[in-house]
Parts: C-alpha cells; sequence; structure tokens
C-alpha cells in the first residue's frame, strides 16, 4: 500500500482563487477495509508528460495563439472574444477567474462543474433536434465564426497533409486553413522524431491521435482526463474504420492531398450521435428526445445486457446460435444499446468497442428502420482491413436483429434466417419479454437487498427498509456501475431520485470518467481500490481480477457503511447475474 | 364516361375501389387479398391526383372482374407470376429511397435519410392481363463510398432504374456515369430505365427533357420524369418497366 500511488489531482499547486472547496479525500485500501488516509496532494503529474522539453509546456500559451490565429482565417475577431479559455471562462458564469494554463484536474472540474454543464447542456438541447434533422450541427459555422469558437469540445478527422475529413462543428472545406495549422503542429513534434500527446492551453486541452495518414484531434473545454478524450478520439476513429475500412488508407499512398470529405458524405448523424454517447446522453431514437441514457461503455470496453429471466435470454441464443451455424458471423440481437443475445461462431467474438460502434451506426442511421438491410460493414477490432456484410432488420421500434455474414451474396439466406428467427422470438415471447424489460429498467439501489441472508432472486424485490426511500438506495448509496472482467460485460443501475436531475448525472458521468481513468493511470496504477469524498459525491472503487466496482453514495456517507454496502452490491450482482448477464458469448480473447 | 384502352392497366386502384365498395367486414375475405394485401395498406394523399392516377381511376370498371382475376391467379401458371429484380442507381440525394417508398407504401417522408448500403422492399403489381408482377427492389446508397460496391446489388437484375435529379446537372452526369457502367457489366438484356425525379421543383429545372429524352433513346432507355413528393408518374415507371419485361408466355 503505497498512498504516494494514490490518484488525485494531478496539479496540487492549483491556482485557481475561486476554488473553496476541501481537497479530495484520496485514500488507498489493500482490500475493501478501511485503510490509512493517502496523501491528498498525491504524487503530481506533469501539465505535459514528459515528451516534450520543458520549454514546450511553458510555450503552450503560443501554441493557443497559433491555434486561435491560424493564419488563413482572415476575420478574426479580438482576442478577448475568441474561443479562448476566457470565453469558454464566460460561458461557464466564471468570467472572473484568471486564465491559467495549469488550471486543470480534479479539484478544478469539481469547482466549476455546477455552472459549467449547465451551460452545455443547454447547449446541447438547443442543437440536439438539429442533430437529427440535418445531420451536421451548425454547417454555417468555420473557425473565425465566435460560435464555433465557444463550442465546448470540438473533434477532427485530417489527413497527414492536412486536409480536413470531418469537423463536428462547421464546414469540412471552410476549416482548410484550420486543419493546416493543426497538421502543421503535428507534423512539427513528428520531424524531431517525437510524438505530441496533448497540449493544454488555459483550460482547453488539446488531444492528439496519429494514426498515419490520419490525425484526429479533440479540443475541449470540458476538463476530462486525457485518457479519457484518448479514448473517445479512438471510437472516433474506429467509427470511421467501420464505415470505410482501414483500406482507406490506400487512397492517400496514391495521393497525399486526397480530400476524404466525399467518402463520409451522409455520415454526420452517425458522428454527432456517437460524440453524444461520450457525454452523457444518447438520443432514444427516432423521437427527438433526449432521453438520459448513459453509455458507459465509450469508457468502460464492457457491453451491457438488457436484464432477461434466464429462460427468456436462453430461447433467444438458442434461435441465433441455430441460425449462426448456418454460415452466419455473428447474430446479434439488441434493444437500443443493450444487448439481449449475442453468438458467434466458433472462436470468433465480438470486442466490446466493435458492438459500441455497430449499435451506434445502426441506431444512428435512420434508413435502416424502414426496411431491411444489407450493408458492407468493417468491424475494426475483428478486422480493420475488410468489409463484412451486415443484414439489419428492427423486429420492432428499440430491438433489432443484425446478422453478419463474410459472404456477399447470402443476403436471401439471411432474410430466411430472419423470419426463422423472428418467428421464434414472437412464439416463445422473447420479444414481449424484452419491450417489458425496457418498460421495467435496470437494478435500483432501492432494492439491494439489506441482509446478505435476505437475497433476491428476483429483479423486481420491494425495498425492505422504507427509511430509505427518496433519499438513494441503503447508506446512501446512490448509483453503481459493475464490470465483469471476464465477461466483458457491465451492469449499471438506473439513477436514485438524489441523481435524477440531469446536471446531476452528467457530474456522475463525469467523476466516473476520471475515477476510471485514475484507476487506470500506467504511470501511478493500477490501482486495486480508492475512496474518494468530494462535495458532490462519495466515490469508491474496487478492482479485483474479476470485476470491477464503480459506486457513487451521498458526500456525507460513512465510509466503513459505503465498503459495507459495496459488498453487498458485489454479493447481489453474483445472484443476479444469470438475468443481467449473458453467458456463453465468448470472451473476448485476441 | 370516356375510358381510354390501355394496354396493361392497373388494376391497383380499382381493387382499392372494389375494397371500398364490396369487401365489407363479416363476410369471408376474399382470396386475392392475402396476396395482394398490400393494396389495402396503400394510403393516397388526399388531394394529390396525377394524371397517370387520373388513368387508374377510371379503370375501375375493372372492378367487376375482381373475381375472374382471382380465379386466373389461383390457377395462373408461373409464366403469370414474374419475379423481378430490380435495382435503383444514382447519385446520393436524387430520392431514389422516396420513389420507392412511395410505390411500395404510398408514402412521402421529406425528411431526408441516408440510405446506408442498399435497402431491400418488395412490391407487387397486378396487370391488367392478369400477370402479377413482383418487384424485389434494391434501393442502394448513392454515396461514393458504396459505389463499388454497386455490382453486388446489380449483379443479376433484371431491371435497372438509374434516377436523377432534374435540378441538378451533377447528378445527370452521374447518372451517365451509371448508363455506362451497366452498359459494360450488367446482364445482357437489363431493362434501363432514366428517370429525372423531383419533377415537381420544375422552376429550378436544370436537365431538360429533351436532352435527358434524347440520351435515354441512343442508349436504349425507357425515360420518364417523376415526382416522388406528389407521386405524379411513380405508378407509370413501374408499370412501363413492367411492360418492358421480356415476356416467356409471349
Amino acid at each position: 500500500m503505497d498512498s504516494d500511488d494514490s490518484v488525485t489531482d494531478p496539479n496540487p499547486h492549483h491556482p485557481d482563487p475561486s476554488l473553496d472547496a476541501e481537497p479530495a479525500t484520496v485514500e488507498q485500501m489493500g482490500s475493501l477495509t478501511l485503510g490509512e488516509a493517502g496523501d491528498a496532494a498525491g504524487a503530481e503529474r506533469p501539465v505535459g508528460n514528459g515528451f516534450l522539453p520543458a520549454d514546450f509546456y511553458a510555450a503552450a500559451g503560443e501554441i493557443e495563439v497559433v491555434e486561435e490565429g491560424s493564419p488563413v482565417s482572415g476575420d478574426l475577431a479580438g482576442p478577448s472574444s475568441l474561443g479562448g479559455p476566457g470565453a469558454c471562462r464566460e460561458r461557464s458564469g466564471r468570467g472572473d477567474a484568471l486564465p491559467s494554463p495549469s488550471s486543470s484536474g480534479y479539484a478544478g472540474e469539481r469547482g466549476s462543474s455546477g455552472g459549467s454543464s449547465e451551460i452545455e447542456e443547454a447547449d446541447d438541447r438547443e442543437t440536439m433536434l438539429d442533430d437529427w434533422s440535418r445531420g451536421k450541427r451548425h454547417p454555417d459555422e468555420d473557425d473565425g465564426s465566435v460560435s464555433w469558437r465557444k463550442r465546448k469540445k470540438h473533434f477532427f478527422i485530417l489527413s497527414n497533409s492536412g486536409k480536413p475529413i470531418y469537423s463536428r462543428y462547421g464546414d469540412e472545406h471552410k476549416l482548410a486553413g484550420f486543419s493546416a495549422t493543426l497538421q502543421a503542429i503535428i507534423s512539427f513534434v513528428e520531424n524531431s522524431g517525437d510524438r505530441l500527446k496533448f497540449i493544454r492551453a488555459g483550460k482547453h486541452q488539446v488531444v492528439f491521435l496519429v494514426k498515419v495518414p490520419i490525425y484526429l484531434v479533440c479540443i475541449s473545454c470540458t476538463e476530462e482526463p486525457y485518457e479519457a478524450l484518448k479514448r473517445q478520439l479512438e471510437l472516433i476513429y474506429g467509427q470511421m474504420l467501420l464505415i470505410l475500412t482501414k483500406s482507406v488508407n490506400r487512397c492517400f499512398e496514391k495521393n497525399p492531398k486526397y480530400d476524404m470529405t466525399p467518402l463520409l458524405r451522409g455520415t454526420d448523424a452517425v458522428f454527432s450521435s456517437l460524440i453524444h454517447a461520450f457525454s452523457w446522453f444518447v438520443f432514444s431514437n427516432p423521437k427527438p428526445k433526449a432521453l438520459v441514457i448513459w453509455n458507459p461503455a465509450t469508457f468502460l470496453n464492457a457491453y451491457t445486457c438488457l436484464p432477461l429471466s434466464y429462460s427468456t435470454r436462453q430461447a433467444a441464443s438458442a434461435i441465433l446460435q441455430d441460425v449462426a451455424d448456418s454460415g452466419v458471423l455473428f447474430a446479434l440481437l439488441m434493444c437500443k444499446n443493450k444487448v439481449v443475445s449475442l453468438v458467434g461462431t466458433q472462436k470468433a467474438s465480438l470486442h466490446p468497442d466493435d458492438m459500441l460502434l455497430l449499435s451506434n451506426f445502426i441506431m444512428s442511421s435512420e434508413s435502416f428502420r424502414t426496411s431491411e438491410s444489407f450493408s458492407p460493414i468493417c468491424l475494426p477490432r475483428y478486422n480493420p482491413m475488410v468489409f463484412l456484410y451486415a443484414y439489419v432488420h428492427f423486429l420492432d421500434v428499440d430491438t433489432y436483429l443484425t446478422l453478419l455474414t463474410t459472404s456477399s451474396d447470402s443476403f436471401y439466406h439471411l432474410k430466411d434466417c430472419r423470419i426463422r428467427i423472428e418467428t421464434v422470438l414472437v412464439k416463445s415471447n422473447v420479444l414481449s419479454e424484452v419491450q417489458r424489460s425496457m418498460l421495467d429498467g435496470g437494478l435500483r439501489v432501492e432494492d439491494l437487498p439489506l441482509e446478505s441472508s435476505l437475497r433476491s432472486r428476483s429483479l423486481t424485490t420491494p425495498e425492505l427498509s422504507s427509511s430509505q426511500s427518496g433519499i438513494g438506495g441503503p447508506s446512501g448509496l446512490w448509483h453503481f456501475m459493475y464490470r465483469s472482467i471476464y465477461l466483458d460485460q457491465y451492469v449499471s443501475s438506473e439513477f436514485s431520485s438524489p441523481i435524477s436531475s440531469s446536471s446531476q448525472q452528467k457530474r456522475l458521468f463525469r467523476a466516473y470518467q476520471r475515477l476510471y481513468a485514475s484507476m487506470h493511470d500506467n504511470g501511478t496504477g493500477p490501482h486495486k481500490t480508492q475512496f474518494r469524498r468530494d462535495e458532490d459525491f462519495v466515490l469508491l472503487c474496487w478492482i479485483t481480477q474479476d470485476f470491477e466496482l464503480y459506486a457513487a453514495f451521498d458526500p456525507l456517507s460513512d465510509k466503513a457503511l459505503a465498503i459495507k454496502t459495496c459488498n453487498r452490491v458485489c454479493q447481489w450482482v453474483r445472484d443476479l447475474e444469470n438475468e443481467i448477464f449473458l453467458f456463453g458469448a465468448s470472451p473476448f480473447s485476441w | 364516361m370516356h375510358i381510354p384502352s390501355h394496354p396493361l392497366r392497373l388494376l391497383l386502384t380499382a381493387l382499392d375501389l372494389a375494397h371500398t365498395t364490396r369487401y365489407r367486414p363479416g363476410r369471408a375475405k376474399p382470396k386475392w387479398s392475402s396476396r395482394l394485401g398490400f393494396l389495402f395498406r396503400r394510403t393516397r394523399a388526399p388531394g394529390i391526383v396525377s394524371p397517370t392516377d387520373g388513368v387508374l381511376l377510371l379503370s375501375c370498371r375493372n372492378a367487376g372482374r375482381l373475381d375472374g382475376l382471382n380465379s386466373e391467379n389461383s390457377m395462373a401458371t408461373d409464366s403469370k407470376n414474374i419475379r423481378v429484380k430490380l435495382v435503383l442507381l444514382g447519385d446520393s440525394g436524387v430520392g431514389k429511397s422516396c420513389i420507392v417508398l412511395r410505390f411500395v407504401r404510398g408514402q412521402f417522408d421529406p425528411t431526408s435519410k441516408v440510405t446506408v448500403g442498399a435497402s431491400f422492399l418488395s412490391q407487387t403489381l397486378a396487370l391488367e392481363d392478369s400477370t402479377i408482377v413482383k418487384f424485389e427492389i434494391w434501393d442502394t446508397a448513392g454515396q461514393e463510398r458504396y459505389a463499388s460496391l454497386a455490382p453486388l446489388y446489380y449483379r443479376g437484375a433484371a431491371v435497372a432504374v438509374v434516377v436523377y435529379d432534374i435540378t441538378s446537372q451533377e447528378t445527370f452526369k452521374k447518372a451517365q456515369y451509371w448508363v455506362k457502367e451497366l452498359q459494360k457489366h450488367a446482364s445482357p438484356g437489363i431493362v434501363m430505365a432514366l428517370v429525372g425525379n423531383k419533377a415537381d421543383l420544375h422552376e429550378k429545372r436544370a436537365v431538360s427533357s429533351q436532352d435527358a429524352m434524347e440520351y435515354a433513346e441512343k442508349n436504349g432507355m425507357f425515360f420518364i420524369e417523376t415526382s416522388a413528393k406528389t407521386a405524379n408518374n411513380i405508378n407509370q415507371l413501374f408499370q412501363e418497366i413492367a411492360k418492358r419485361l421480356p415476356r416467356s408466355s409471349s
């Protein structure tokens, strides 16, 4: 047990004067027992990552100027109104704070989370409908627009010759100059034999991912950890591969100045829905209504199942297996982003990331809902070089069957398979059970059995103690996520009443994201346990060989009780595992 | 009332009318209703009657022959039941999916939904000579990234419908590209139709009917201008295609 290992505020010399919150309590526990309090300051993580000379970091301000004042964008507004740290702070209602190149990290987020999340929320809501009707957000903007500069999170894909490929906001072609600037920054560092991971400029973090000949860049002032943003870029790259395969690289071999934007035409909705899943909600298609459905899969590296009785899931798996034996590579039955059943032939198994990207692609492409489709699709984790063929059919509004094959002429066979599957699913009431489960929702912390002797075997055990009702589960438990490492699956509880507001949920999502990143930090980790208290939550994380548990409690919760509760959550999940997990799908194995 | 004699008068509307006038709940469902069940789900926007539809409406006198049609069908040989693979090609955004959805479901959705890969739909047409044509329609995505995959969908197709947007010269050029590609690689004897869609936007027209017609004639294609939005000429398009299909019986 090494208290220096504790993961905490990477920048103990926090300059932000507006911060009056107590420092986070970080403690290390060898197992889930009380441990000694660790050093709250923890090990200092450099602002950069040590790849670059120190003066490069000192030059962050200059980099920012380069970024802002892209020579191509002629119509620059005054520097104070630009989307730099100043503008961002203005938006989050903290205009009084001074820009500081190192105002980052956990404590900083805490101090500002209230205001900023509300603003971003409003920002997202306002444009939500646009996303689905037009696919592209604010296509009229470019890097000269004040509104574009004020956006909280930008994503860019560009080629290594600086040609824009995708931008979350604004028209790609108008952003050619901006893209060239990003490319210049990356290649400047590359030319010295180094690699640029990120730049911090005030509240903004610029994260780079190089997948030659493709560059991906995220510019964000959401204060998410570097690891989280990098993973988001990886997923965006994966989404692009799912649509095009890695063989697009050949286009650049022939012509380095190749313009790739036409190849991605019509896929804006796919990317924007993925980016939404990064933050805190995904859309409930086709209604233009934002449901607060998290997609922790974006950082947990796991998928989640729809809770179903063991026999119901078995019935679904049996018919899918039947079909898989007849030359279908994968048969996947999903309801929104939750798996009902999944079957693969032989040793092939589906990576959770591929499932996330595939379900995002299907749910965000409206045309799949109109009729049965047969489309080339690449599963980047399965084989990034080749197309598979996906037969997709929606059995009802939320439930869809995907049959993947390597053979391009098996449409009629897959169509027959689907008819067989659908008949069985309807006859054995699987579809109605799926719909019922969607309505019932998942595990509720209020239902956590109080005593381990009173283990329940049902999802709908009534609350044993009414004293806790309205304030979450026992011992102030508000929420938990349990990830089974062996199964590559996670289960996440429903939101209890103390975190019913969307701003609270977003705060929790971000807190989990940071918790996950800190637990899996290669530099200081991996860690086994972490207990953290701040003004919003008590967070407890426990990682063993078999599972990872993330739990959020009332900030005033007692530590010993919280630990006891976590043990009970684990027991509860184990008791229900036949209903909340899918067994039989071979674990991820390559 | 003058009834134009159209050689392949469609019974579509006739059956619609027959349904409302002759079929009452409680009575045994006519046998043909299962095969032609789609006819009863057709929804037609009220007030929109295209010239084509006018012709169709007049063919309601055929309603009296329904039982005859039914009995003929039950005894129909395979030559009376034609299954046709049809593929739609053309630039993205010209309205391929809209044409198909108008034909198959009688719907028009102005919000653009980008097709991914290809969608499969089928629709049955009953022709006046009692031939039943079942169209198996591949509605392909117009995006460039799918261009190389087009052979997957047009391989073995009996009919190719190449669509362009009359308000965009660029899409007409793209249509010509597809025609050339089909001439090179599609099955010989494929029936090809050139369709100028969005005919309702005539004030924005960029491709003249004359040019398109000449191009179509030169390439042995059937040419028609349609509007999926107003339903104008949509049924006509598929009837004309059915008319041009090679028949083993004739």
